[in-house]
């Protein structure tokens, strides 16, 4: 199973849209099965969305662990990410 | 115009359409644009006597009011203390007269809130009602959304337990603090908001002394400040780990430097 974990604030458009399942207090939990195409499909095309609004997704491993830099491209054999928003300057 | 109805020249010229329509001699719909133009010391729209009426006017008022003569279409008279009278007038609107302006318009207010009638006691009690009701439930909504606060906040700490493990989130929930470390520099992120950034040699002689000194970056995701204070630690720390040049381009240096509080502790536990 994949598992994409999203930062995101209380009153992210992104978030309000999602069903009321996938919805958490705090990040917003994404899980796919790689082999159901759906499943995949829809993961994927939340992580381009918010890539396109310049989120930054990071491999973690299953422990956590921070393994490699930031990944652009979804894979569905990425077993666990973490997408933070973009930032800007105080 | 004469000075007799020259009471309202001034309101006239003040008023956004700036023209008198108290014809003076000369192509008098511009002079009021021409007196008040930033070069003007005189108007234009000249007689012969009427050199300078503004600038006169508006600096030498005691002079102003004695001496000057303006022509009107009627023919030539004599305009001696014409500003006195525009700006002493009662109906005339000097920045003088805005007060009584702004008095009669207050007691009209206060004229027509007395002539609406006190409520009856039932409406009295049925308000209070609604306004109690009201506040009970604006209450819940802000307990509503302080529980929702909570435990979006416990579960940015899950997630940071996954990416730093117990110890670290230990020594993180101890200090409200997180050491990370960069390929160019060390920080450290507070949690909700604040960044250090701390000079990598510098680190060393400040453990010694059990403290650092660091320089503030102020840098938050974007959009708005409405993430749960870990989230924000977070998505700093991953940024740094990945985006490092990025993320000091993006944050904003202050100028200046700050002892880091509980220094040791963050980084030590």
């Amino acid at each position: 199973m994949g598992e994409m974990r999203i930062i995101t604030s209380y009153a992210q458009e992104e978030v309000k849209k999602l069903p009321a399942n996938m919805r958490r207090s705090g990040d917003t939990k994404v899980i796919w099965d790689p082999e159901n195409d759906d499943e995949v499909d829809a993961a994927e095309a939340q992580f381009d969305v918010l890539i396109d609004k310049g989120f930054k997704a990071y491999k973690v491993d299953k422990k956590g662990d921070k393994t490699g830099a930031a990944i652009k491209k979804f894979k569905p054999s990425l077993s666990k990410l973490i997408m933070v928003p973009a930032l800007a300057g105080g | 115009m004469a000075t007799t109805n020259g009471d309202y020249v001034w309101n006239t010229w003040t008023s956004s359409t700036a023209s008198t329509g108290d014809s003076y001699y000369y192509n008098t719909a511009d002079v009021w644009s021409n007196w008040s133009s930033p070069t003007s010391t005189s108007t234009i729209h000249d007689t012969s006597s009427r050199g300078q009426i503004w600038y006169q006017w508006s600096n030498d008022h005691e002079k102003a009011s004695k001496k000057f003569t303006i022509y009107a279409d009627s023919g030539e008279r004599d305009y001696t203390a014409v500003w006195t009278t525009w700006i002493s007038h009662e109906e005339c609107a000097t920045p003088e007269r805005f007060g009584a302006v702004q008095n009669t318009i207050r007691e009209q207010i206060n004229k027509a809130k007395a002539s609406i009638p006190e409520p009856s006691t039932e409406e009295r009690r049925a308000r209070r009602t609604q306004d109690n009701l009201q506040l009970a439930w604006n209450k819940v909504l802000a307990d509503e959304r302080e529980q929702e606060r909570k435990e979006a906040e416990l579960t940015a700490q899950d997630l940071l337990l996954d990416i730093i493990g117990k110890d670290a989130l230990q020594r993180y929930k101890d200090t409200d603090r997180l050491f990370v470390k960069g390929e160019k520099f060390d920080y450290v992120l507070s949690k909700g908001r604040g960044v250090h950034r701390i000079e990598k040699d510098k680190v060393v002689d400040f453990l010694e002394k059990k403290k650092a000194i660091g320089q503030f970056i102020c840098i938050h995701p974007k959009q708005d400040y409405n993430y749960p204070e870990t989230d924000n630690v977070i998505t700093l720390k991953l940024w740094i780990e990945n985006n490092e040049d990025q993320f000091l381009k993006i944050g904003n240096l202050h100028k200046g430097t700050e002892e880091i509080a509980n220094f040791d502790k963050v980084v030590n536990g």
